[in-house]
């Protein structure tokens, strides 16, 4: 009686930890895929502003103080600074159609130091306000150089 | 001597030649006296804008070098490949653990040549198959810039290669296949933009070293030049440049020069991964080269 007693609660316990691992798996690979969905969604609302800058930096479109700093302020906000690791934490090397490289967490000192570089420069573009073209171009330039030495060693070739 | 005899004798003699042969066939070849004789004193001027044009800094200067570090040309980048990892060497003004006690000639002969000073061959990852096509002027203007530069200390270590790529003699072979100073393509009625974009793509700027495929031998599958392929650096694919719908076929030339300077795309994504290194050196070139490049991109062969 005793025994058919345990071996039931023992049953029950093994059933609670499975289903406790499973969810805990299950939770983790999701919230790993929405980590990496959420920094993707990041990056790509990067490329949405520099869609608006880029043109005007080439000179394709005119300049217009007011749309230049809304853009910029939104670049700010945008920017991850020093704690952009919280958006690649350990477990999302790989998954979601990630294009990150193993270089984010192996050199991730370098990586964040290229995005506090961006955020620095993006900030001092914002405070200086630009008010023409040739302004503009100078703040906009060593913000749009750290896109291409962060894509060099920390995103893979499609 | 029985018959026996004789015949092996025979098939010895038989094999002495054809290793003679061979031997003789993958000697390195330098450039004859002749030629040398048309190098003309180098201006330093010049030769900087056929430093950047050369993309020298790409696998020479320290990696991930921006702005004046680019001229320090210690060497090391690692290039990863089937044959083995390939290791760029020192190249600066260092006198004995770069390149600064070398002589114009030995410069040229490495570039046109792929020779070295000590008269051995150079692995193709030096792509001197491009650079074959440079014209001595630019060469010695390229010398006299270098002088210039540093002198750093250190040397890169050795190549690290599969058998039986370490045996430097046969890339003998691979040149009697590959190297061909000649232009790569016939672009009748071609103006002087295009002609220059011609000679920058298919020589100093060694475009199709990564962007046309190569055949079995590891040499450039012309046929389908710059239209892309896999990456010999393991996983990923090298882009078609040529004007098609797989390729830039969509870039208008505009785009195409200012891609070449900043690294963003007409859709404004940025150039990663090797192409970051190479914007950083075309940047550097006056703005009419980039749009003779991207005049020429604009007149080659569409290719799938």
């Amino acid at each position: 009686m005793i025994g058919a007693e345990i071996e039931t609660r023992m049953e029950t316990f093994m059933r609670i930890a499975l289903l406790a691992a499973t969810t805990l798996v299950l939770t983790m690979s999701a919230a790993g895929a929405d980590i990496i969905e959420e920094r993707q969604a990041i990056m790509k609302e990067r490329g949405d502003i520099m869609r608006v800058l880029g043109p005007i930096a080439q000179g394709q479109q005119p300049f217009d103080a007011d749309t230049v700093l809304a853009a910029l302020e939104r670049m700010n906000e945008n920017a991850l600074g020093d704690s952009i690791m919280d958006y690649f934490p350990e477990g999302t090397e790989t998954g979601g159609d990630t294009r990150a490289t193993p270089a984010v967490w192996e050199d991730s000192e370098a990586f964040v130091e290229i995005e506090t570089t961006y955020s620095a420069n993006i900030q001092a573009a914002v405070d200086a306000a630009p008010g023409d073209l040739d302004e503009f171009r100078a703040a906009f330039g060593p913000i749009a150089a750290q896109c291409g030495a962060c894509h060099e060693r920390f995103r893979t070739q499609q | 001597m029985n018959r026996a005899t004789r015949f092996s004798l025979a098939l010895l003699a038989l094999a002495g030649a054809a290793g003679v042969a061979a031997w003789v066939m993958t000697a390195p070849a330098t450039l004859d006296a002749a030629e040398l004789a048309t190098l003309p004193q180098g201006d330093a001027e010049r030769g900087e804008r056929v430093f950047w044009a050369s993309g020298c800094a790409s696998c020479h200067a320290r990696e991930g070098a921006t702005g004046d570090d680019m001229l320090e040309l210690a060497g090391g980048l690692e290039l990863e490949t089937d044959f083995g990892t390939f290791v760029a060497p020192n190249i600066s003004m260092h006198p004995t653990d770069g390149i600064g006690d070398w002589s114009a000639a030995d410069l040229a002969n490495a570039m046109l040549r792929g020779v070295s000073p000590d008269g051995r061959h150079y692995y193709p990852a030096f792509p001197y198959a491009s650079y074959a096509r440079m014209e001595m002027g630019d060469v010695a203007d390229l010398y006299a810039f270098m002088r210039t530069l540093p002198e750093v200390e250190g040397r890169a270590s050795g190549n690290a290669l599969a058998f039986p790529y370490t045996i430097r003699r046969g890339v003998g072979l691979w040149k009697a296949m590959h190297l061909d100073e000649g232009p790569v393509l016939a672009l009748p009625d071609e103006d002087d933009t295009v002609a220059r974009g011609q000679y920058l793509v298919e020589g100093p700027g060694h475009c199709g070293e990564c962007h046309t495929p190569r055949d079995f031998t590891g040499g450039l599958d012309t046929s389908r030049w710059l239209a892309g392929g896999p990456s010999m650096e393991g996983p990923g694919r090298i882009p078609n440049i040529t004007p098609s719908a797989d390729g830039i076929g969509s870039w208008s030339e505009f785009e195409i020069a200012a891609y070449l300077e900043s690294g963003f795309t007409p859709d404004f994504d940025s150039a990663g991964g090797r192409m970051a290194a190479v914007i950083r050196n075309l940047a550097r070139l006056p703005e009419e080269d980039r749009q003779a490049i991207a005049a020429y991109l604009k007149a080659i062969p569409a290719q799938p």
